[in-house]
């Protein structure tokens, strides 16, 4: 009993065909194809000889087979870690000198224009006088967004079904303009009405009724999380709706929504730069000013690094945030 | 020790108010004060007064009015659409009253706001726009879609040297602003000699951009399928292809789908930025009419396209996400 | 003494679904009256309907001579007099022990906090978790975690208490801590509703036992009757499965 069964499994177990992936992945296959791409790689017509068409196509093909070949090293995990990190490195140089060869770009000019930091000598102060009003707009248009969200979503966890209507055709209105069209609206448009808005006043307007549609859809969000046991248990020992809303909601909504409100704070930041279409002298406008002054694209570049320097922190931060909300789990 | 159940002091109590209904509540002092506001708001239109009086006046009408609607919502007792009525009644007496006090010339509205004769003249401009807009939103999301694809499946091999770059990347664009981005691609890169036309580089500005959200979205749609999935399959002997076909992709896909459209929609609605690098879209035609013209209505025009193109969009985003979250509690359960 | 809880012909629908059909009850003071039925058979609605956690489609309800649909009734008075225990327990999971003891007493009573740390330290001792006092919920078992919430119940001093299946989420050996808390509760003299499974428990500590099948109390009698000589054959069917 137990021989047959074993010589039946035998039969059973054993593989029909050998795959395809079992062959490519042998060393001495990679390493072949390996030399093959680079002797391609080497014999790549020169663009300005052949058509644009042809080239174009010879260079798309080569990238797209350098790709196939590293996904195909990288996706085995019988292949030791120091082979995938060499691969990763060769992809990553090839791609940089393909760019570098074939972009067309003019290197040379590289640190001249861009990075032409000394004729930059005696304008810092606007970018920073642009740095700080961005700053300022953003933080009063945050607080003030936040107070709108809020007030929203408490009025809407309420439910009455008729207010309800009037917020949900805001939150939707305001959700579907685009920012920058809500402030060329303000800026442009008002104006006919006999009202008067400056351009500082139209980026906080339109950044406050833009985001804080956004911030009451977050808040709403944040207290549904909460579970309806929650609700019904502080209903049941007597709490009125709203000190329910005080004492249970609100307090277990906070940390779910906090990652998510800082995410919207660095959304609205970002669009304070669209203020520079309606005037308000703020980085990106201070930076454009500068641009044509100077003729060179140095003070973008530096706009763009002054950016960074304020929002990749912010970034990084929400980034770890929700990384410890998924870890905390549900609550029950 | 835990207490006599003898008589408790609320239930007498409440006994004895029981039927009682309190004085806001009653049917006679909200017609009373009605009739009042009414009043009030018919001597606000006659007496033409100007500045401060006027202004103290208004406001302490619009609080009375506000607070008389809120007494009426907040009474459990009266139906829905006495109450919706009553909001949309209450939001027109102020608009009337915004036009009528805050407006200086509220009797050319229409013909300022609403001039057929300039949007019919627009018309053939706006149309033009609009087929930008919408171009542009097709080829940034295609755009988007090959790069996130491609970053996601990169990041998925955990692979130090790619994960630390393409970690940089998403951070980068997460970061900065499109429209820097956009100047940055148009007005920086031909001093290297690189030349993309307008159109090119708003595609190639907003597809970098939501590429990096896209390529996020992806990567948790990956990291959504829990390995007791993957275990289970292939514990039932399913083949690695298999287990992405049958089990992997089909949960993959209900993580991504919703945050992916909404995405699409966000970057279809960022096309107006390109407007800024001087491409012909929806805002930018709206805006050219506007100052031709010297009218607005080209510009509300403008608005109402965006409103109708977006209001269904972001409803929908909304339906889906609401959808696929119901089906997936029923995997869960 | 007239009734303490009258329900009079309540209906329930949850949009095309009839889960009450026309429930009558009366309940007297220091009462212990427990509802059986199949999963579906309404009981946990009709506790919920009692205080209004749903709101019921028709019918009256009295909780001491008040009628709790008279139009300006403020129900959360209502709810105070009456505890109510969960299946999932509901603590909340922002708040030490103590502190689910205390907020109802304090927000809704307006009673010192002082005091109100006084009694829900007695009433921890008296469920017999006075260490577990400063625990956030998550650190304590099932078993605690109820006798947490019935001592939450118990600080505002109700007149009524109401059990919806306290025991079904739990792990068999921790029933047993739950129900003793409750049968001392019995024993005092407290109106109590119970939802329960517990057929043992039912059958010491009731006073007398509803069968809810399909929305409308079937039978209605002592433990005794029920147990031993069930009129129905639904009733003998169901209890033939549970005992």
């Amino acid at each position: 009993m137990a021989t047959s069964y074993s010589s039946d499994a035998l039969q059973r177990f054993s593989r029909k065909h050998i795959p395809l992936l079992y062959y490519i992945r042998k060393p001495i296959f990679l390493l072949i194809s390996l030399a093959l791409i680079i002797v391609y790689a080497c014999f790549l017509p020169n663009p300005q000889e052949t058509s644009a068409f042809f080239f174009y196509l010879n260079l798309s093909v080569l990238i797209a087979v350098l790709v196939c070949w590293c996904v195909i090293i990288l996706a085995d995990w019988e292949k030791p870690e120091y082979v995938k990190m060499l691969v990763a490195f060769f992809l990553l140089s090839m791609l940089a000198l393909l760019f570098y060869r074939f972009s067309g770009a003019d290197w040379a000019r590289l640190i001249h224009f861009f990075f032409n930091f000394p004729i930059m000598k005696g304008s810092w102060h606007v970018l920073f006088r642009g740095l700080s009003t961005t700053v300022i707009l953003s933080i009063c248009s945050f607080f003030s967004c936040v107070f709108v969200g809020l007030l929203i979503a408490i009025v809407r966890s309420f439910k009455y079904h008729s207010v309800n209507l009037l917020i949900t055709m805001y939150v939707d209105i305001f959700r579907s303009i685009p920012v920058i069209v809500l402030m060329v609206v303000l800026f442009f448009v008002f104006p006919f009405l006999g009202m008067y808005l400056n351009s500082y006043l139209t980026t906080f307007t339109a950044l406050t009724l833009s985001y804080g549609a956004y911030t009451a859809e977050t808040f709403r969000a944040g207290l549904e999380t909460v579970s309806s046991g929650q609700v019904e248990a502080a209903r049941s020992l007597g709490l009125s709706r709203w000190q329910t809303l005080r004492k249970i909601t609100i307090p277990q909504a906070v940390p779910i929504v906090i990652p998510v409100l800082t995410g919207n704070m660095i959304a609205m930041m970002k669009d304070t730069a669209i203020a520079s279409i309606v005037a308000t002298p703020e980085l990106l406008k201070s930076a454009r000013e500068l641009y044509t002054a100077k003729t060179s694209p140095t003070p973008l570049i530096c706009a763009a690094i002054i950016f960074l320097a304020v929002l990749l922190p912010l970034v990084r931060l929400v980034n770890h945030m929700e990384r410890r909300v998924n870890k905390s789990g549900p609550h029950y | 020790m835990l207490k006599d159940y003898t008589e408790s002091n609320t239930f007498k109590k409440l006994r004895d108010t029981s039927g009682r209904v309190p004085l806001i509540r009653q049917p006679v002092f909200l017609i009373a004060s009605c009739v009042a506001l009414v009043l009030y708001g018919s001597m606000l239109f006659w007496a033409s007064g100007e500045g401060l009086v006027i202004r103290i006046a208004l406001s302490v009408f619009v609080a009375l009015l506000v607070t008389w609607t809120g007494i009426i919502i907040t009474d459990e007792r009266r139906g829905e659409r006495l109450k919706t009525s009553m909001v949309f009644l209450v939001l027109a007496v102020l608009v009337l009253l915004f036009l009528e006090f805050h407006v200086t010339n509220s009797e050319e509205i229409i013909e300022l706001f609403f001039n057929i004769t300039v949007i019919k003249k627009a018309w053939p401009y706006l149309v033009l726009g609009f087929k930008t807009t919408i171009s542009l939103a097709f080829m940034a999301a295609l755009v988007s879609t090959v790069i996130g694809l491609t970053l996601a499946i990169f990041r998925s091999f955990d692979n130090k040297v790619l994960n630390f770059f393409i970690i940089a990347y998403v951070d980068f664009f997460r970061a900065i602003p499109i429209i820097v981005l956009l100047m940055l691609i148009y007005y920086g890169l031909p001093f290297l000699n690189i030349r993309l036309s307008a159109f090119a580089s708003g595609v190639l500005g907003l597809g970098l951009n939501s590429g990096a959200y896209v390529s996020e979205i992806f990567r948790a749609g990956f990291l959504s399928v829990s390995k007791g999935q993957l275990e289970a399959s292939r514990a039932l002997g399913m083949t690695p292809w298999q287990t992405m076909q049958k089990v992997a992709l089909p949960q993959a896909f209900k993580a991504v789908i919703p945050p992916l459209v909404g995405n699409y929609v966000a970057s279809a609605k960022d096309t107006a930025l390109c407007s800024s690098i001087s491409i012909i879209e929806l805002l930018k035609a709206g805006t050219a009419q506007q100052s031709l013209n010297a009218n607005p209505s080209p510009l509300i025009f403008v608005t109402v396209l965006y409103l109708i193109l977006f209001v269904p969009l972001t409803r929908l985003c909304g339906y889906i996400e609401k959808r696929m979250k119901k089906t997936q509690r029923q995997i869960t359960v | 003494m007239d009734p303490i809880i009258r329900v009079e012909s309540l209906h329930k629908s949850f949009r095309d679904l009839h889960v009450l059909r026309g429930v009558s009850i009366e309940v007297n003071r220091s009462e212990v009256v427990s509802f059986i039925g199949r999963s579906g058979s309404g009981k946990s609605t009709l506790l919920r309907c009692i205080n209004r956690l749903e709101e019921p489609t028709s019918g009256e309800i009295w909780i001491d001579g008040v009628n709790i649909h008279e139009p300006y009734i403020d129900i959360n008075k209502v709810r105070a007099e009456i505890g109510m225990v969960f299946q999932s327990f509901n603590l909340f999971p922002h708040m030490t022990a103590i502190d689910n003891i205390m907020l109802a007493p304090v927000c809704v009573r307006k009673i010192s906090r002082q005091e109100a740390k006084e009694r829900g330290l007695s009433l921890l001792e008296k469920v017999g978790l006075a260490e577990k006092a400063n625990e956030y919920p998550e650190k304590l078992s099932g078993g605690q975690r109820q006798r947490v919430a019935i001592a939450r119940a118990l600080a505002m001093q109700p007149r009524i208490m109401f059990f919806d299946e306290p025991t079904s989420a739990l792990d068999p050996e921790m029933v047993g801590e739950v129900l003793d808390v409750m049968a001392q509760m019995a024993s005092e003299g407290m109106t109590m509703l119970i939802v329960s499974h517990e057929m043992g428990f039912i059958r010491e500590a009731a006073d007398r036992v509803l069968f809810l099948d399909e929305g409308k109390i079937l039978e209605e009698g002592t433990p005794d009757d029920i147990f031993n000589r069930p009129q129905f054959p639904v009733t003998r069917d169901f209890l033939g499965k549970v005992l």
